[in-house]
């Protein structure tokens, strides 16, 4: 619904009234009161031992503790006021009215301005100025700790598991990355590097990560296969019933013949269920 | 996992062991209840999905070895996708920003305007982009 409502149709040009509405402002508002209270660490450094507190407001019930969880001293969380919301929100609104004039100004279709503001969107993820988070992670440490010891064991190696598709901020991740960074399908597409000649529905080309820039390895390139527009989830749902599951599999032979796919038949399907004797048949 | 040997010198006799686990059974069940009724109050109770994941990470972090404390608030938000935008901004912000306040908080509130942007020009499904070679000035 936000999404609609978000260009101003009449005009047929983007209004930053429109597409940064007052329910985004104060939707990034909460956000980054939600940062502050659960992300953000204790300002407090011991004058003399100069240890700090790591805890969050959300976590300070027991005081001032540094990163080993032992204890400082008691007291409260002291708030970093370097971080000021209002202008935080100021920033944001003043950047979509200029992104704004410049895609209106360029007098294009809205395919054309969704590829500058993808090309801006990247842009801006050079520019950050310390881009360590993309592969530093707080928790790293003893993860890597924990794969050096088991990491050769079969599928003991940890994984980070992301939450947010940092390709958009609005999509849910589900499309890994070598990287291990992980997008969201709208990204997967529109990030493809696919050229024109050999661009292929449901397949994108990735060349290098647009998070972290990482593109050495063998496993760079690398295609991603997303579900096409008019695609839906594939399923293959088999019964049961003792010998009647044989007859069910002979269909699927028969099928897997006619069609002459060049490939099992069960590379078609997404999913694979079944009941008794089809579970079998598997 | 605790094991309590049926004979021991050096802790003392079955009897007195019993009496020990007893006592360290119900500390346990008033502590599980203080934590349960503290998150509940927090409404940060984990359901029975998040529970397994956490356990999972919580004893391979026991396996690594490390001496740092394992941060349960910290994992409760890394094992759920979030259900708003808020959420998805706020994990960016976690993440931009961390440690980082002051170096990317231009960078930061930049990169959500744009975000911004680019969700309000994506129609119903959106498609392919070709390329065009030319980026904003």
């Amino acid at each position: 619904m936000i999404k609609l409502g978000l260009t101003h149709r009449s005009l047929g040009i983007l209004h930053p009234a429109v597409v940064f509405n007052d329910e985004l402002k104060r939707t990034c508002r909460q956000a980054t009161e939600q940062f502050l209270n659960v992300d953000q660490s204790c300002s407090y450094k011991h004058p003399k031992t100069d240890e700090k507190c790591i805890n969050s407001s959300f976590g300070h019930a027991k005081g001032h503790q540094p990163q080993d969880g032992s204890w400082i001293i008691k007291g409260s969380f002291v708030k970093n006021d370097k971080f000021d919301v209002d202008g935080f929100i100021q920033l944001a609104s003043a950047e979509v009215e200029r992104l704004l004039k410049v895609l209106n100004n360029s007098g294009m279709d809205r395919q054309y301005h969704r590829h500058l503001a993808a090309a801006e969107y990247r842009k801006k993820l050079r520019a950050i100025p310390d881009q360590t988070f993309w592969t530093n992670s707080f928790t790293r440490k003893w993860a890597d700790q924990f794969n050096l010891k088991f990491g050769g064991i079969a599928g003991a190696a940890l994984e980070w598991k992301a939450s947010v598709c940092y390709g958009c901020l609005f999509g849910r991740p589900e499309y890994k990355l070598p990287c291990n960074h992980v997008l969201c399908s709208d990204c997967v597409r529109e990030f493809d590097e696919s050229p024109p000649e050999t661009a292929y529905p449901g397949i994108a080309l990735h060349r290098s990560c647009i998070l972290c820039e990482s593109r050495a390895g063998d496993r760079w390139p690398t295609t991603l296969r997303y579900r096409p527009s008019l695609g839906g989830i594939r399923v293959l749902s088999l019964d049961g019933g003792g010998v009647r599951g044989i007859v069910e599999l002979s269909i699927l032979q028969r099928l897997e013949q006619l069609l002459d796919f060049d490939m099992p038949l069960g590379e078609i399907f997404d999913l694979m269920v079944g009941t008794s004797a089809g579970k079998d048949s598997r | 996992m605790h094991y309590i040997p049926l004979k021991s010198d050096k802790f003392g006799n079955t009897r007195v062991l019993v009496s020990q686990i007893k006592k360290l059974a119900a500390r346990i069940r008033k502590d599980a209840a203080k934590v349960q009724a503290d998150r509940d109050r927090t409404w940060s109770l984990f359901d029975s999905k998040q529970l397994g994941v956490v356990m999972d990470y919580a004893f391979n972090h026991l396996a690594s070895g490390t001496d740092a404390p394992f941060n349960l608030g910290q994992f409760n938000r890394e094992i759920s996708v979030p259900d708003t935008q808020e959420g998805h901004f706020a994990g960016f912000l976690g993440r931009c920003l961390h440690d980082n306040l002051e170096k990317n908080f231009e960078a930061a509130s930049s990169i959500m305007a744009c975000s911004v942007v680019r969700n309000s020009l994506r129609g119903q499904g959106s498609g392919k982009l070709d390329p065009i070679g030319e980026e904003l000035g």
